[in-house]
């Protein structure tokens, strides 16, 4: 028990320092000045205006700040709990990697490419792989009924702070988890069986170097108060911050847009994708006509699962209830 | 890999146990049995041993070295070094070479009256066709060598050279130290510690017994004092290794007690990776328990000093079963790799002669340790099972056909099999299945080489936390 224990805090606290995760202090800092020059520069705010408006209590010490914090330290725990059972990464590659025995039979030969070409390759792969799962999962959390149920959670947030990232649902959570592992083990078979012993990923700080650049560019500004919006050319390729402030807005216009992590053309493709405009005011949060608190245990843990059920069960009970009643009303001939 | 933190434990302890002989070298351990009247000075005795390590090492030379059914002598050579107990056998390997002096030049140098033959595995080995016992499947084996020009029947895909040699490990080296030495021969209550073993004899029967599984392992009596790459380097025959062999300095190496050999030498290949510590852990056990026997002082061992030393049986055959794995692993590696040489030059309508040639050796290599290790008297249950299955009775053969019996006059059948392609991932399975029931950590070519670590980079960047 108390190692379980020591690994929980060691994650709920290097979480906090690791450069493996997006709020650790450098990306945060590193987001901190993005914001700073960003509001001095282009909205013309003095540096002190600019740090008032970046700690505004409303965004770090409200009800909707606390619910983020909440669910960062329980779901750390819920996880530690769970992460025995979840699929490991090690099982689908090599599951995977006997079947690309069938599926490429005639591979080329070993060491036809330079290793270093090998490496670029995987981690190009590796990464475009990667976001593309996180862009359509998340598109399906928006798009199927019972799994916005547990996505609504990330959404009710009507502040936006870097720790808002964590405020979801252990079923997203676990979602998530399993997207990472088929992918991450699609893309080491693969290359494991095209190129043994050359796979290798170029990282910095133990990061992906594409997910270290994308942290270091103010990844946090995503999740937060600070409108970043890049110009149009940009926004094609990569998602802004602005653009994922979009994606909370409960305005009409924005819902289910801007599905994406760091590139934009997967929305571009699925028709997705908006722009952001730097004049515009957003606000955050569900469009929802309910006296909900969606800060509390209860909303962020259990409502889903009924919310999922409703979805699920009852609603689809229900319109096939209406459909039986409709053909029995019907006037026979 | 170093060995100095064991050497320095090993050297504690003796000094602690008021021992009189040279730390970390086995064979100096002095005559302990009461009223001795010989003129002996130590009590370590394991020359039958060496002289069976050789006569392993001359057996394989002269299998790779028949000439077929030209050569009608062949059977006779083969059995001189199966089944006879000659004393001025030639020994045929190891033999001098410039800058690399042997000291004997015949086996009854070593020890009179010795075969392999004799101390074959007697029970059942289901992992070769024919349900023969350990010692009829050498005999077996032998025969046929006889008739293969090199020990290579390309018909069936069998190498000779290597089934014998690495069954031999297992059926005889293997088999006769932890499952006859080390087990019930060592617990024997009848065979005290207080007496000699037989009228005159410098040791007691526990102390025999020991270093008889010791001369069995292969290692030299001077292994604690060399690293991993010296022990290799001797087993080769390495000019640059031989003052590290020659442990007295008279110049020779004495194959009694400062030559490398089968296990040890597989053990010390392990250990030059650096990740494992194979011989030096099961040296380091047998030297202890060694010093526990002696530290008696020809006294009956009691259960305390019984239960440590079954502890250090333990050491021993846990790591001598990795070393055996982590062979069978290696070789299966090896058989993915020709797999793979094959089908690209197949492809291409190339000669795959030469390639074919080194599938069978590696195969060969792969299913005499396979088989070795089946017969250390542990039941493997559904891991030998599955073994058996995964490796089958020869290799896929270039008509995707495959050994599947032997008929009543002992001749192989065949018949049609899985493809190379899927033979190819029974390699695969081979390699996960032995690194998880062996816990191995050496893990030579390694299909999957770099895979878990590669898996363990990416999950610092798996992420639970959408956005």
């Amino acid at each position: 028990m108390d190692v379980f224990w020591n690994e929980y805090w060691q994650t709920l606290f290097g979480d906090l320092i690791s450069p493996q995760k997006r709020v650790s202090l450098t990306y945060l800092v590193s987001a901190f000045i993005i914001a700073l020059l960003c509001m001095t520069l282009f909205s013309k705010l003095s540096i002190k205006s600019a740090v008032r408006h970046v700690f505004q209590a409303k965004v770090w010490w409200s009800a909707t700040a606390f619910a983020d914090y909440k669910t960062f330290v329980i779901n750390a725990f819920i996880l530690k709990l769970i992460s025995p059972f979840l699929l490991a990464k090690m099982l689908v590659a090599i599951w995977l990697f006997e079947q690309w025995h069938w599926l490429i039979p005639d591979k080329p030969e070993p060491n036809i490419w330079p290793t270093w070409l090998v490496v670029l390759c995987f981690t190009a792969f590796q990464f475009v792989l990667d976001d593309f799962c996180r862009f359509y999962l998340h598109r399906l959390m928006h798009r199927w009924s019972f799994l916005w149920a547990f996505h609504q959670v990330h959404h009710s947030a009507t502040e936006l702070n870097p720790f808002t990232v964590f405020r979801t649902h252990p079923v997203e959570s676990v979602l998530f988890s399993l997207r990472s592992t088929l992918s991450q083990g699609f893309s080491i078979a693969l290359f494991f069986y095209l190129f043994p012993n050359q796979v290798d990923i170029y990282m910095v700080l133990g990061v992906n170097v594409v997910t270290f650049a994308f942290n270091l560019l103010g990844a946090n500004l995503r999740h937060s108060n600070v409108m970043l919006c890049y110009p149009h050319w940009l926004e094609k390729v990569f998602i802004s911050p602005a653009q994922h402030q979009i994606h909370h807005s409960v305005a009409r216009e924005h819902w289910d847009k801007n599905f994406g992590v760091v590139l934009s053309c997967w929305d571009r493709w699925f028709k997705s994708l908006h722009y952001s405009d730097p004049t515009q005011a957003l606000k955050f949060g569900l469009n929802s006509n309910t006296r909900e608190n969606h800060n509390s245990l209860l909303a962020l843990y259990l409502l889903p699962f009924l919310h999922s059920a409703r979805f699920l069960c009852i609603e689809p009970c229900q319109l096939l209830v209406k459909k039986l009643k409709a053909a029995l009303e019907k006037p026979r001939v | 890999m170093s060995f100095k933190p064991f050497a320095l434990a090993t050297l504690v302890t003796s000094i602690g146990s008021s021992a009189a002989f040279a730390a970390d070298v086995y064979n100096q351990f002095p005559v302990a049995v009461k009223n001795y009247q010989g003129s002996a000075t130590s009590s370590v005795s394991y020359s039958g041993q060496a002289a069976r390590q050789v006569i392993h090492n001359s057996l394989k030379k002269t299998i790779s070295k028949g000439q077929g059914k030209q050569d009608a002598d062949q059977a006779a050579k083969l059995a001189l070094y199966f089944e006879a107990k000659d004393a001025d056998r030639a020994i045929l390997d190891p033999v001098s070479k410039e800058g690399f002096a042997i000291k004997q030049t015949t086996i009854g140098e070593l020890s009179k009256n010795k075969n392999l033959s004799s101390k074959a595995y007697k029970g059942a080995i289901t992992s070769w066709p024919g349900n023969m016992t350990g010692q009829e499947v050498l005999q077996d084996m032998i025969n046929k060598a006889a008739k293969v020009k090199g020990g290579f029947d390309p018909v069936n895909g069998y190498d000779y050279t290597q089934l014998i040699s690495k069954f031999t490990m297992g059926a005889v080296f293997y088999n006769q130290a932890v499952d006859g030495y080390l087990d019930e021969k060592l617990n024997d209550s009848k065979k005290t510690n207080d007496k000699a073993y037989k009228e005159g004899a410098a040791y007691s029967a526990k102390e025999h017994y020991w270093d008889e599984a010791f001369g069995y392992f292969g290692a030299p009596a001077h292994a604690l004092t060399l690293d991993a790459k010296s022990l290799y380097g001797i087993a080769k025959k390495d000019p640059k290794y031989f003052a590290a062999a020659d442990y007295n300095k008279d110049g020779v190496v004495d194959l009694k007690a400062e030559m490398v050999y089968a296990h040890a030498y597989y053990a010390a290949g392990f250990d030059k990776s650096g990740k494992t510590s194979y011989l030096n852990n099961i040296v380091g056990a047998f030297y202890e328990g060694r010093s526990l026997i002696h530290d008696a002082q020809g006294t009956k061992l009691n259960q305390d000093q019984m239960a440590q030393l079954n502890e250090y049986v333990n050491t021993i055959r846990v790591n001598w079963q990795q070393v055996i794995a982590e062979a069978a692993f290696k070789y299966a590696g090896s058989v993915y790799k020709d797999l793979e040489k094959l089908s690209v030059i197949e492809e291409a309508n190339g000669d795959v002669t030469k390639t074919y040639r080194a599938y069978a050796k590696h195969w060969g290599e792969l299913k005499g340790f396979a088989m070795a290790l089946q017969v250390g008297g542990e039941d493997l249950g559904e891991t030998a099972v599955k073994l058996n299955r995964l490796t089958g009775y020869s290799p896929v053969l270039l008509g995707d056909t495959q050994v599947i019996a032997r008929n009543v006059s002992g001749e192989f059948v065949q018949s049609s099999s899985i493809s190379m392609e899927e033979y190819k991932l029974h390699m695969m399975k081979v390699q996960l299945l032995l690194a998880e029931r062996f816990n191995l950590k050496a893990r030579s070519n390694d299909v999957l080489a770099g895979m878990d670590d590669l898996a363990a980079k990416l999950s610092s960047s798996t992420s639970v936390e959408n956005d």
